[in-house]
């Protein structure tokens, strides 16, 4: 069957069990928001069809458990995703001081071409903020994420933080086709992920929002 | 229970108020456990979950706490009393799910790949296309860990759970197969794995108890996977009835067997991922081939381990 998609980009949600990924993820795809939201086992697996200029992707965003004993399992899927929203709660420290661990978790698994963006969310509870913007956003800059503060509570900045992932990979990928005369550019959406390229690659480049 | 008398009390006195990495978990994790039962959304009920929980974290250090056994004692809890609902954790955890909620989470991983075994004896025309769209080791984890009390509603998912604790693991196997053969001719057009998931997905939302008196939970899955199309609904009676005349030739001795097999199995690739990713995160330009890499590798875990450590 033909996919009536242009492609189908897949997107992961990673970080500490409890920062708000899958209500994020219900945010985004159905604008649906729960207090008390169950854990998720595994992986969760949800799409929503966005605009990219004039073409119509249909992103698939895989929702990761962030719980250590699933980490087998959840890194997975690290291999087939061409971005990744690193999240923290930013009204947990501890959530985002295990921030490079993670990173270095997707690393080892994602192609090095994957593009990442890391999510302080739970902006509403900004009296309990114990995570400064600055400190996150300087961090996100050295290490060439992006970065971006949501609350999927109130919706700030979901859609964005979704949709400038998406936006990067797109132009990554014109960008990597004009310039493809080499054999290992990188298919959007295949999820064998086929043959890793060389990892000494450059990472995302930085881009302050 | 009667051969223990007030070990369950004993042991809630020993652990309560005792801090460690599983009681931090597990005080996470207590609102988000059946946080659509009314049971659960007052001080009363979590706090039950709460000790039986951290009881049993402290009764099985090398378990601990795994997120799943919330979700599963919740249920239990709804059912019984508080040291009933302990003992069946025990008998879960120890007996009937071996090795579930471990480190690794590696019995419910040996389970899956029974489940993939028996879909090629079973659904061969479905089993070549599972494998392509890796659907059944993405999707069916949650299945076994959690008896299906996560993915379909409530009220359905219980009656699964009540013949699990009749007959064992086989009736979550034949369910789980069940499941594939009613989804076939769908499953067989989906062109990737999200397609598939999402089709998998819905069907188990829409699994109903028509038999059931209690006032109906919403079922938060369906927040994830809801589409446009108006959902069928499925009974569960028809479903497990289904299930038994199709698949219920499955005998207990032959999945214990299976088991066995595939415990090896998993444990190696298990092994094999860990092993491709530390080769990986070594930059290509000191002067190694992978292959000296993955020996290299081999070396320093064998030493780690005689030095009763394991790399990470």
């Amino acid at each position: 069957m033909l996919s009536p998609y242009l492609s189908t980009p897949s997107v992961v949600l990673i970080g500490e069990s409890g920062v708000g990924k899958t209500n994020l993820l219900s945010r985004f795809t159905r604008n649906e928001f729960s207090h008390d939201s169950r854990t998720t086992i595994g992986v969760e697996f949800s799409t929503r069809t966005v605009m990219l200029g004039t073409a119509a992707v249909k992103a698939q965003i895989w929702d990761t458990a962030g719980l250590e004993r699933y980490r087998a399992i959840t890194s997975a899927y690290y291999r087939g995703a061409v971005g990744a929203l690193l999240v923290f709660d930013l009204t947990k420290h501890q959530t985002y001081a295990v921030v490079e661990r993670w990173l270095k978790e997707l690393y080892d698994h994602a192609e090095a071409t994957i593009v990442v963006m890391l999510v302080g969310n739970k902006s509403d509870l900004s009296q309990a903020r114990e995570v400064p913007t600055e400190e996150a956003r300087m961090f996100a800059e050295n290490n060439g994420l992006l970065f971006l503060e949501t609350s999927a509570l109130d919706s700030t900045n979901v859609e964005l933080a979704f949709e400038t992932v998406l936006k990067e990979i797109f132009e990554k990928v014109s960008k990597q086709r004009q310039n493809s005369t080499r054999t290992n550019a990188i298919t959007l959406g295949s999820a064998q992920g086929g043959q890793e390229p060389g990892s000494g690659e450059k990472r995302a480049c930085c881009i302050s929002l | 229970m009667e051969t223990h008398p007030g070990y369950y009390t004993e042991l809630v006195e020993k652990s309560t108020g005792k801090y460690s990495l599983a009681t931090e978990e597990i005080e996470r994790d207590l609102h988000r456990s059946m946080p659509e039962h009314p049971a659960f959304q007052n001080e009363l009920g979590i706090a039950a979950l709460r000790r039986v929980l951290t009881a049993y974290a402290f009764r099985n250090p090398t378990i601990g706490y795994c997120q799943a056994m919330n979700i599963v004692t919740s249920v239990l809890l709804l059912y019984g009393s508080e040291e009933e609902a302990f003992w069946l954790l025990v008998a879960l955890c120890e007996r009937m799910l071996p090795d579930y909620y471990n480190t690794r989470v590696v019995g419910a991983l040996v389970d899956q790949g029974i489940f993939e075994e028996l879909t090629r004896d079973f659904l061969p025309q479905l089993s070549e296309k599972m494998q392509d769209l890796g659907v059944i080791s993405s999707i069916s984890l949650s299945w076994f860990l959690t008896l299906f009390l996560s993915v379909m509603p409530f009220e359905s998912a219980v009656v699964i759970v009540d013949c699990f604790f009749y007959e064992g693991i086989k009736v979550i196997l034949q369910v789980a197969l069940a499941v594939l053969d009613a989804n076939m001719e769908q499953l067989l057009g989906c062109s990737d794995e999200g397609e598939a998931m999402t089709v998998l997905g819905r069907y188990l939302d829409n699994v109903v108890n028509k038999q059931s008196v209690s006032p109906p939970i919403p079922h938060l899955h369906a927040l994830l996977t809801s589409g446009d199309d108006p959902p069928v609904e499925v009974d569960i009676f028809e479903l497990l009835k289904v299930s038994y005349e199709k698949f219920s030739s499955l005998r207990a001795e032959d999945i214990e067997q299976m088991r066995f097999k595939q415990r090896l199995k998993v444990i190696q690739s298990l092994e094999d991922t860990a092993k491709r990713s530390v080769v990986r995160a070594i930059p290509v330009d000191i002067g190694f081939s992978i292959e000296e890499l993955e020996d290299l590798y081999m070396v320093f875990k064998v030493t780690a381990q005689s030095q009763g450590r394991t790399p990470s």
